[in-house]
């Protein structure tokens, strides 16, 4: 049990159980808070029920009616307490599974991001840039996309892969992005040429569409 | 710790006794650098490795030493010989440490070799701690990112920091919700968004909410399907540029609101 939550007074937890919003927000938490309320709340309906059985019996007869009232009085509240503590954990575990599925989106879209603006890239590097004086190629702009594709590359490796296959091509483009992204913006033409070829041969655009159609479900 | 000058190359050079005779020599730095990308390019990493540790040999004063070390290093990376590589580029970063550029690339690169071996070698584990005290932001970010993965608590404090970055701040908030670790960002985010989701396959149909605080508001977006993006941009919400202004949106705001066949999800600023 998270000892945060054990501490707790009544009133506290009797406020937390009508406020599921100021609950904490970690999923599974909040199931340890369900579970330690639905406790406390039972052992505080049947510490009224057993009470009568500890003391000592009355003799005189007639009881059954209050004794009714009573298991009612008990019983009622009770019934309403776990049924809305069971509520309240299935939401828990909903949320705990929408979280789960929100992460894999958020690091599959990042992934795809990277794959599909890595394949633009080496489209652009295919195309004839403008000339940089001294007839050197002009590769500025790309050279900027480069290095920021590194970056969000480096993030990529931190974070993990999300499909087999992806952290091999993510490590192949990252090898190119680095040779662009460690240049000057202004290449050789033979420099340029061999940029372009060392794409091509490892058909790192290919790859990076690929892999993108594979994390949007269009490929297998 | 700087070492002399002639100490690292004998270093490299010596470290890795049992690789493979060199290709035919060439003369000079430019012509074995050459040689060595040509080798690199052609996946041949152990002969890469060789051609880049000659030239340092021969010529460790040339122009071309310091991208040669961090060449040789990144070609060990790419032969995945973790350790070796981790090792080269520790070197390289003593060595050259005037190389700004290349240098951050080494301290990313090594990380990620270091993240690689964290759940073998006690020595990378140690590596990713220290990594934590680095001076730039994202090497910190990375470091912590990589522990995160072995779901180590040394990285909460710098994942927790990293929210703060716009860069990285997606990133942290994913590692340390995956940590169960709650995102948490004091002072700047006097409000939340709060995300509610109907889902319309299940039974009871429950409301489902989610509180993300509005400095993370770009973290909302993973809990809209592809299809629900797709409603946005048809109906001409910018989903983005609402989510930006949130931290400045009145409270009980209603960004929007989108439907799909699995689910309706709607987002209010509270």
């Amino acid at each position: 049990m998270n000892p945060a939550y054990t501490h707790l007074d009544d009133a506290r937890l009797l406020e937390l159980l009508e406020h599921p919003e100021l609950w904490p927000e970690d999923a599974a938490a909040q199931a340890e808070l369900a579970e330690l309320l639905e406790l406390h709340l039972a052992m505080s309906a049947h510490g009224e029920a057993l009470a009568p059985s500890v003391a000592p019996r009355r003799s005189w007869g007639g009881v059954w009616l209050p004794a009714a009232a009573a298991v009612l009085m008990v019983l009622g509240p009770t019934a309403y307490a776990v049924h809305h503590l069971s509520d309240l954990r299935s939401q828990a575990s909903d949320r705990a599974r929408l979280d789960g599925a929100a992460l894999k989106r958020a690091q599959d879209r990042a992934w795809g991001a990277f794959f599909d603006q890595a394949a633009g890239l080496v489209r652009d590097f295919e195309k004839r840039p403008p000339s940089c004086q001294r007839g050197e190629e002009d590769r500025r702009v790309e050279r900027e996309t480069a290095v920021a594709l590194l970056e969000a590359s480096h993030q990529l490796a931190a974070q993990g892969s999300p499909i087999t296959g992806a952290e091999n091509t993510r490590t192949d483009l990252h090898a190119w992005l680095s040779e662009i992204a460690l240049e000057d913006g202004c290449l050789s033409p033979e420099r340029d040429k061999e940029l372009r070829q060392y794409a091509m041969a490892k058909d790192l655009g290919g790859e990076a569409e690929r892999m993108s159609r594979r994390l949007q479900g269009v490929e297998p | 710790m700087k070492l002399p000058l002639l100490v690292v190359p004998a270093i490299l050079a010596g470290a890795f006794p049992n690789e493979p005779p060199l290709p035919a020599p060439k003369d000079g730095a430019d012509q074995l650098f050459k040689q060595a990308r040509d080798l690199r390019y052609a996946a041949r990493w152990y002969e890469a490795a060789a051609v880049y540790r000659t030239l340092l040999a021969k010529y460790p004063d040339s122009p071309r030493a310091p991208e040669s070390a961090f060449w040789l290093a990144a070609t060990l990376e790419e032969d995945q010989r973790w350790d070796e590589a981790s090792a080269a580029y520790t070197q390289f970063i003593r060595r050259y440490p005037d190389q700004r550029l290349l240098i951050r690339e080494a301290q990313l690169n090594r990380v990620r070799c270091w993240g690689v071996r964290q759940w073998d070698e006690p020595s990378a584990q140690e590596g990713l701690a220290e990594a934590l005290g680095e001076d730039r932001d994202e090497v910190r970010v990375a470091a912590a990112l990589q522990l995160a993965k072995r779901k180590d608590g040394r990285a909460v404090p710098v994942l927790q920091e990293g929210l703060r970055l716009p860069a990285s701040a997606e990133a942290c908030r994913q590692a340390l919700l995956a940590m169960g670790a709650k995102p948490e960002l004091p002072e700047s985010a006097p409000r939340f968004i709060v995300v509610r989701i109907r889902e319309k396959k299940q039974t009871p149909q429950d409301t489902v909410t989610v509180r993300v605080s509005a400095a993370l508001a770009q973290g909302v977006t993973s809990y809209l399907s592809d299809t629900q993006l797709r409603e946005a941009r048809v109906k001409g919400i910018d989903v983005q540029r609402l989510l930006s202004e949130a931290l400045s949106a009145p409270k009980g705001t209603e960004l929007f609101s989108l439907d799909d066949p699995d689910s309706k999800v709607t987002v209010t600023v509270e």
